[in-house]
This record gives C-alpha cells, sequence and structure tokens, in this order.
C-alpha cells in the first residue's frame, strides 16, 4: 500500500501547487454574537441594535471569527484523510501569518467557502526535523466576492532518510 | 495628522487563559490533540496541553483594540494583518501581555474622517518571553463628525 493521505504525508511528498476547497460554513447571528463577547466586544460586533445604526448597516462577524473557522474547516477536511493513520500527525503546527486581509464583512446567514493552496516550500529545516509549507487561503460568500485572504506557514515533517542523506 | 498618541511603547493590562477556555476554543475551533488533551500534547511538538495560536491570535488583538481605546483613539475595527509569527506556546494559566508600538499613519487609504493606524505588537507571558509578534493595521475614525460613507463600510473600506 503505497497510497499517500493528506495527513501522513512527508513534506517531501507534498506538492506545490496542491489545491484543496475544505467546505462551506453558515455563520447564524447567535454564534457570531457568541464569539465576539469573548473576543471583540464592541457594538458592531454583539449589538443588533446599535449595528444597524452603524455605517456598516447590521451586524458583521468579527474579523478573527472568520479565520478561526477557516481552521475548524481545515481541521475537519484534514481529518477525513487521517483514516488509518496511526504513527502520529506529521503535518502540523502553524508557526506565522502573512498578508491577512478581510475585503467584505460576513454577516448572519451568510455561506462562507474555504479554499487552500500550496504556493511554495522555503528550503529550510526547523529542528533538524521540519519543513514548511506555505499555503494562501482563501474564503469566499455566497455571491463569490472573496472577504478573507491569508498565507500561513505550516510545519510538515521532513522524511528522516533525506534528511539524513544531505551532506 | 491624526490626533495619534505617543509613539513609545505602552502596555496592554494582562490575561490569562484557564484549562476550560483553552478546551472550549479547541473544541469549536481548533479540535487537535494537543489542544484538547493533556496526555496526547505531552506526546507532541509543543510538550503539554496549550492554547490554539488563534485563540492567542484573537485575544491579542481584542487587548489591543482595548488598549488603543484606553489611549483615546476611535477604533473601528482591524483592516489587516501584515504579519503574525506565534514564538512559544501559551499553557495553561499563562499571564499574556501586550507591548505595544504606534507606527506610521495613513489618511489617504482611507474613508474621509479616517486614518489607518499601523502597529506592532509584541506578546509576552509572565516570565516576559516572546509568544507572539504581530504587525496589524486597524481603521480610526480621527472625525467624530464624519461617518464611514456606507459603499466604504460594505467593501471594507478599500477606498
Amino acid at each position: 500500500m503505497s497510497e499517500l493521505f493528506l495527513r501522513n504525508r512527508w513534506f517531501e511528498d507534498i506538492p506545490v501547487g496542491e489545491f484543496h476547497v475544505f467546505g462551506t460554513h453558515t455563520f447564524s447571528e447567535q454564534e457570531l454574537v457568541a464569539f465576539s463577547k469573548r473576543y471583540a466586544p464592541r457594538p458592531a460586533f454583539i449589538d443588533p441594535e446599535t449595528a444597524r445604526q452603524m455605517d456598516q448597516r447590521g451586524l458583521i462577524a468579527a474579523p478573527w471569527h472568520v479565520v478561526t473557522t477557516w481552521m475548524r474547516k481545515m481541521v475537519d477536511y484534514m481529518e477525513v484523510y487521517a483514516q488509518g493513520v496511526n504513527d502520529g500527525r506529521r503535518n502540523g503546527a502553524g508557526v506565522a501569518v502573512s498578508h491577512l486581509k478581510w475585503f467584505e464583512p460576513v454577516r448572519p446567514g451568510h455561506s462562507i467557502t474555504y479554499t487552500y493552496e500550496i504556493i511554495d516550500k522555503p528550503e529550510r529545516v526547523i529542528r533538524g526535523k521540519w519543513g514548511i509549507i506555505r499555503s494562501r487561503n482563501e474564503a469566499f460568500n455566497q455571491y463569490g466576492n472573496k472577504v478573507l485572504s491569508f498565507e500561513i506557514d505550516i510545519l510538515a515533517e521532513r522524511n528522516p532518510e533525506l534528511i539524513a542523506s544531505t551532506p | 495628522m491624526p490626533n495619534a498618541p505617543q509613539q513609545s511603547p505602552f502596555r496592554s493590562v494582562s490575561v490569562s487563559l484557564s484549562r476550560a477556555d483553552i478546551i472550549e476554543f479547541a473544541q469549536q475551533f481548533d479540535p487537535q490533540p494537543y489542544h484538547l488533551d493533556s496526555e496526547a500534547a505531552a506526546q507532541s511538538i509543543f510538550g503539554a496541553l496549550c492554547a490554539s495560536g488563534w485563540q492567542v491570535a484573537a485575544l491579542t488583538t481584542r487587548l489591543l483594540e482595548d488598549a488603543l481605546v484606553d489611549e483615546g483613539l476611535d477604533v473601528l475595527y482591524t483592516n489587516e494583518v501584515i504579519s503574525l509569527r506565534w514564538k512559544k506556546p501559551t499553557f495553561v494559566d499563562d499571564q499574556l501581555a501586550l507591548n505595544i508600538t504606534l507606527q506610521a499613519t495613513d489618511s489617504a487609504s482611507a474613508p474621509s474622517g479616517h486614518y489607518h493606524q499601523t502597529i506592532e505588537v509584541n506578546v509576552v507571558n509572565q516570565n516576559q518571553e516572546p509568544v507572539a509578534e504581530m504587525a496589524t493595521v486597524v481603521l480610526v475614525r480621527s472625525d467624530v463628525t464624519t461617518s464611514l460613507p456606507a459603499s466604504a463600510a460594505s467593501e471594507g473600506a478599500s477606498s
């Protein structure tokens, strides 16, 4: 069995250009307010009455809520491909984010679709063991408008045999 | 030039995340073993149960915006994160605080009566170890008599 699953591949086996659609999440007003009460307790994000009087004309999602939901969609998506993985999770921790921009508000009832594209594999070995997978991540609402974009560097374990053979 | 406060670094209040806070967030947004289970975390790259980096990021923006409001800035929202780097895990009950440095302001890119404020943030724990570094841009109202044009609000204030 030589089949490679997304979650148990070595760094060397992960190709630049790979593209995935993690899935779609519909945000309810209740969950927007619950998140914002904790992490963005400002009228624009927690008080529908006040938000309606503001320039944004209604309650909107806290910016980080749109990003943290990306994380959930990624974990759920990767779990599908982790069936039968019993040797740990080689692909894991994020180390850095860049070029993170929010383009349009996400409102209650909006359905956001998250995409992921591997754009680079910088040639660096971290702690003698890990490589870096750089991806561009985007999110689109139900009208097809981009609401979010960012790049993230995530660690992936290098094949120990290949590291050992590198002078 | 908008009414920007002093350019020297200032500090936010400090907060901590309990075990329950960390697990609750992870269950909703980042259900990976090292954010949910102490034994699994001990075997992981982090070595112990730690908060999702996204929980630290969201908390950082909350502390930052609260601190800016305390400094007298009329903050609307965060527009952009130029860079965010996680330096060290946040473990149960670690005390996090921000060192905040205001950098450039730009009103040309913001709607009338507003400006973009670039900010450098260093998140440290109770041992003053760096936990995260963030460079971010927030939209600030400089003139309380001017409201944000509806078109700009719906387009993320891009013009």
